[in-house]
């Protein structure tokens, strides 16, 4: 089989890992072997004899370019970091999406708007498995998440925001960020895990907040703060639901900033749902327009904003006089 | 004319943290005031201080009378209704459940039977789903039944905490389209925090932009929009 695919495997061991990891700069040796134990047992489950023994080869796979499957072929990474194919899910006798497709390459940034009860949200709680689809699947790396329980998402390397913050209450900001890290630290260090924590705080510009309650923290800090803890997971595919709350024009400029920097320094893939016209459209690769549940448009900002059915379902009218 | 609402050197705090360093601001009777700032200026506190939700320093003055310093049902009865940030609905609770809890401060029975009717001529779609869960209405929806609950209790003075927060274009622009009608039609005074200024600034005659707990810049909304500093940090052209 592996030679079908022309490239070679060999025996799962430490440095294999990287081979599962986006962008293995970000991890230490120590974490290498934390992340193979938490994300891919099937790694250290694989037949040792069933491998082949060429490192040589591996060497020229970029780790962003290749994964390892469950029965350990390297294969090349398949084309969309995540694809949603035609995904269905109702409530009762409501259908909140209905055939959904939608696909993201690694290091994408892909817009998702649309009105009120279109079913954005619903796609995000079918991608960290809160939801179960009715119909279709939702591949990740090319493994089917359909059957993977919502507890091993983060594992997985997808971490989220909520639209309305949740964040635990009673525990501080550096705390609420290191339930974050313990997604991933494995095995668990306290003291790196608070390191960790206080790093991304910094790297947020919230590190001032570090001691603080959530409560009586602005909206757009919260806000900030819980990105500051689906960092702390250290995803690959990173699902922010309306980041821009509470924010002013010049804000969200920054915030714009914020999120080039996670797609460009961490090769971090970011599904983006928001109202926010101005961060979708100029951070976007692609847009996708959801409206009862079916996918409306896709393509550049600039095709969406000029969509007819976009700014007859989701624009309005005074957007258009003003652009 | 004295003003409607009027607070004067308000000083409020989390904790061992200040947020508002002395606001001062008055809103006139028949008015709709806009609240700009950045995240963090003290938009949200100023609310809660007038509605009695943060305990605060200094003097608010509203219909002439000093308001009750932490008693938020005593300030709801004088005719102040506050649709709080993230809407503050009773998830759990029917939409006509909600409505009677907005309608509890004037006596709910009474208030109900006369204040209803008029909010529905608004709402429309309200009265038709009277017994859904609140909680499963759609964002847009839920920002308008807050906004219903609110009026139910016919207060003097709405104040609006960013009701554009998470909701489309369009339903933003309907919001603030019921609000300019009832402002026109009734005379309802509102005082409104908004990050999208454009629209804000559209709906009010007057704004305040507040900088780390103080007023820092206020005006007529046209003034305001020709402010480079506004310009720069709100309006983005």
């Amino acid at each position: 089989m592996a030679q079908q695919h022309g490239q070679t495997m060999r025996p799962a061991g430490l440095d294999d890992v990287q081979i599962a990891v986006a962008n293995p700069a970000r991890f230490d040796a120590d974490e290498h072997l934390a992340f193979a134990r938490s994300v891919d047992l099937d790694l250290f489950e694989a037949e040792a004899s069933d491998l082949a023994q060429d490192d040589a080869a591996i060497q020229d796979w970029s780790p962003s370019k290749c994964i390892r499957t469950a029965d350990g072929h390297i294969i090349p990474r398949p084309m969309a970091l995540l694809a949603i194919e035609d995904v269905t899910r109702r409530f009762g006798g409501i259908v909140a999406l209905a055939d959904v497709s939608l696909a993201m390459e690694q290091g994408q940034i892909v817009g998702l708007i649309g009105p009120n009860g279109a079913g954005k949200t619903t796609l995000f709680n079918l991608v960290t498995r809160l939801y179960r689809p009715n119909d279709g699947r939702i591949l990740f790396d090319g493994k089917d998440l359909t059957r993977t329980p919502a507890h091993r998402i983060a594992r997985l390397g997808i971490a989220r925001t909520f639209q309305n913050v949740v964040l635990f209450q009673h525990m501080t900001v550096l705390e609420n960020v290191l339930v974050g890290a313990h997604a991933r630290l494995r095995p668990f260090s306290e003291r790196r895990g608070r390191k960790q924590a206080q790093y991304i705080l910094d790297y947020l510009e919230l590190g001032e907040f570090g001691r603080r309650l959530p409560g009586g923290l602005p909206f757009g800090t919260l806000k900030r703060v819980e990105l500051a803890r689906a960092l702390a997971a250290k995803p690959t595919l990173l699902l922010l639901d309306e980041p821009a709350g509470g924010l002013n024009h010049e804000e969200v400029g920054d915030l714009a900033e914020v999120i080039r920097g996670l797609q460009h320094d961490l090769d971090l893939t970011i599904l983006l749902v928001e109202h926010h016209m101005n961060l979708v459209m100029s951070v976007s690769d692609r847009v996708h327009v959801l409206n009862f549940g079916r996918k409306i448009a896709e393509g550049t900002p600039g095709e969406v904003q000029a969509d007819p059915a976009v700014i007859e379902a989701y624009l309005g009218a005074e957007r258009v006089a003003a652009a | 004319m004295s003003p409607l609402l009027e607070l004067r050197r308000v000083e409020a705090r989390y904790g061992p943290i200040k947020a508002l360093h002395g606001v001062s601001l008055t809103v006139a009777d028949g008015e709709i005031v806009a609240l700009l700032g950045a995240n963090g200026a003290g938009k949200t506190t100023t609310l809660r201080a007038v509605s009695g939700t943060v305990r605060h320093t200094g003097e608010i003055v509203f219909e002439g009378k000093q308001i009750a310093r932490g008693k938020p049902d005593a300030v709801a009865r004088a005719g102040i209704a506050h649709v709080p940030e993230g809407r503050g609905l009773f998830t759990q609770l029917s939409v006509w459940e909600n409505l009677r809890m907005g309608a509890y401060v004037r006596g709910e029975r009474r208030t109900l039977r006369a204040e209803a009717p008029r909010v529905f001529k608004y709402f429309p779609w309200l009265e038709r789903r009277r017994d859904q869960q609140a909680g499963t209405l759609s964002g847009g929806e839920q920002q308008m039944l807050a906004l219903a609950r609110a009026l139910v209790g016919r207060p003097r003075l709405l104040m609006l905490d960013e009701p554009s927060l998470g909701l489309a274009p369009t339903v933003v622009q309907e919001i603030f389209r019921i609000v300019k009608e009832l402002n026109a039609d009734d005379g309802l005074t509102v005082l409104v925090v908004e990050q999208n200024a454009n629209v804000a600034l559209d709906a009010a005659a007057r704004a305040y932009v507040l900088e780390v707990g103080q007023v820092a810049i206020e005006g007529q909304s046209a003034e305001l929009r020709r402010h480079e500093g506004v310009r720069k940090s709100y309006l983005g052209y």
